[in-house]
């Protein structure tokens, strides 16, 4: 029996031990939940189409008017869906938008000659600041080229004298922007233009200039693309 | 101090994803179709006739934009619907001028212009001349107003183009009197000719003058 004493002293005090051990230091595993931003969805709204008015010449170009608000060939804020508080009338419809011009095609040609400027609705997270860029891509045939232009509405996030608007989108240009905010909260109520936000929404319009680079066939159809990158 | 730790790792995590999501990049698509070539096509070759032998005669074959005049070729003719039927002058095939046998006919030049659809287009006339004749055409060109009628004939003649809208799909003439053609325009031209020399009798002189026609 006495040798079995000396063994349970020992076992204690390596007990003892231990637990003194514990106190010195403690480890636990913590969790941080990290949610991701809503997808980003473009749909497109309006085809980009310059219809059958392009020239087969080489060395023309032919542009589709869309561009800022208040101008000629501003897309408007009905279209566009924002509103503004700028003196005038800013938010109208520019009497050049979606029209044709240049030495490469039908000028004047507008919706009636199957002209109509793209328009594309972006969804994502509500009040969430992006940056938006568009880029001239080489195209499927290298006798044209697009170079992309148009507008994107920036939203102010408030409903006050703020300034909604639709600005230069260019090629190269990053713009800074947000999705619209929560309904009710992003249109302006002071001498506000018509037009209205949709929550978690922002649109951007797109005409550009095609270059024809060496002659293309008459009757023919061509495609233009152009890239968007939309970050967060 | 492992706590601490913790907090300063986390954040940092956070705004490294932050700065670092691409949302979305996508590649965008357009359309366009190139137009139908212009051209142009004689229908009909203008002749003049009677044509005195001395330099210097002249001879008129006047084309008249004017639907009711006696020079004016019809709305038939020109394909086009006005709304108001007109018809082919009686005056047509006269010739005349100061030099020039007044009981021969001459012919008007009709030429017919193919495109594209509803286009607009600048018809210009420039005036020739061979060594023995000269010529100045003028006329007119059928200029069509989309829809039911309106349709009429422009004046054109050299230093005076004419910008005509080709026929599209919706022109038609109320009353059936010319039937536009999708794409298509006439011209009609007369002319006025002047001996440079003195001619030959019983001879044709062939003189060129040129048409534009651009979008």
């Amino acid at each position: 029996m006495q040798p079995n004493k000396t063994k349970l002293a020992l076992k204690i005090g390596a007990v003892v031990l231990g637990a003194l051990c514990a106190s010195n230091s403690y480890a636990d595993t913590f969790t941080a939940q990290v949610t991701t931003v809503d997808d980003v969805v473009i749909t497109e709204r309006q085809a980009l189409a310059f219809g059958s008015n392009i020239f087969t010449t080489a060395g023309t170009s032919c542009v589709l008017g869309v561009g800022v608000g208040g101008g000629l060939t501003a897309p408007g804020s009905v279209l566009m869906n924002y509103t503004d508080t700028a003196t005038g009338t800013p938010g109208d419809q520019g009497a050049n938008y979606g029209l044709l011009s240049g030495d490469g095609c039908v000028v004047g040609a507008g919706s009636a000659d199957g002209v109509t400027p793209g328009i594309w609705d972006v969804t994502g997270l509500a009040g969430g600041a992006v940056s938006i860029l568009v880029t001239e891509i080489a195209q499927t045939d290298a006798a044209i080229t697009y170079e992309p232009s148009g507008c994107v509405v920036v939203y102010d996030g408030t409903t006050g004298a703020g300034l909604d608007d639709c600005t230069a989108l260019a090629s190269g240009g990053v713009v800074t922007g947000q999705f619209a905010d929560a309904t009710g909260s992003e249109d302006e109520t002071v001498d506000p233009d018509a037009g209205t936000s949709t929550e978690g929404q922002f649109s951007f319009a797109v005409g550009g200039t095609i270059s024809i680079v060496s002659a293309l066939v008459a009757e023919n159809p061509y495609d233009v693309q152009f890239q968007i990158d939309i970050t967060y | 101090m492992m706590k601490n730790n913790l907090k300063i790792l986390t954040v940092a995590s956070l705004v490294s994803l932050s700065l670092g999501v691409s949302a979305t990049t996508e590649t965008l698509t357009g359309t366009f179709t190139t137009i139908k070539d212009v051209s142009i096509a004689e229908n009909q070759q203008l002749l003049l006739t009677g044509l005195n032998l001395a330099t210097n005669s002249q001879c008129d074959l006047e084309a008249s934009t004017d639907g009711t005049g006696t020079d004016y070729i019809g709305d038939a003719a020109l394909a086009i619907g006005s709304g108001n039927a007109n018809a082919a002058g009686a005056a047509i095939t006269t010739m005349g001028g100061a030099g020039c046998l007044a009981s021969t006919t001459g012919q008007f030049g009709l030429y017919e212009i193919d495109g594209a659809a509803g286009a607009t287009v600048t018809v210009t006339v420039t005036d020739g001349a061979s060594t023995d004749v000269s010529i100045n055409p003028a006329g007119c060109v059928a200029n069509y107003v989309a829809g039911v009628d309106g349709d009429a004939c422009t004046i054109v003649e050299q230093g005076t183009p004419a910008i005509v809208r080709l026929a599209g799909a919706t022109d038609t003439g109320s009353l059936g009197e010319g039937t536009p053609v999708v794409g298509k325009s006439i011209i009609a031209l007369g002319a006025t000719a002047i001996a440079l020399v003195d001619l030959t009798a019983e001879t044709d002189y062939d003189v060129d003058f040129t048409i534009d026609i651009t979008y």
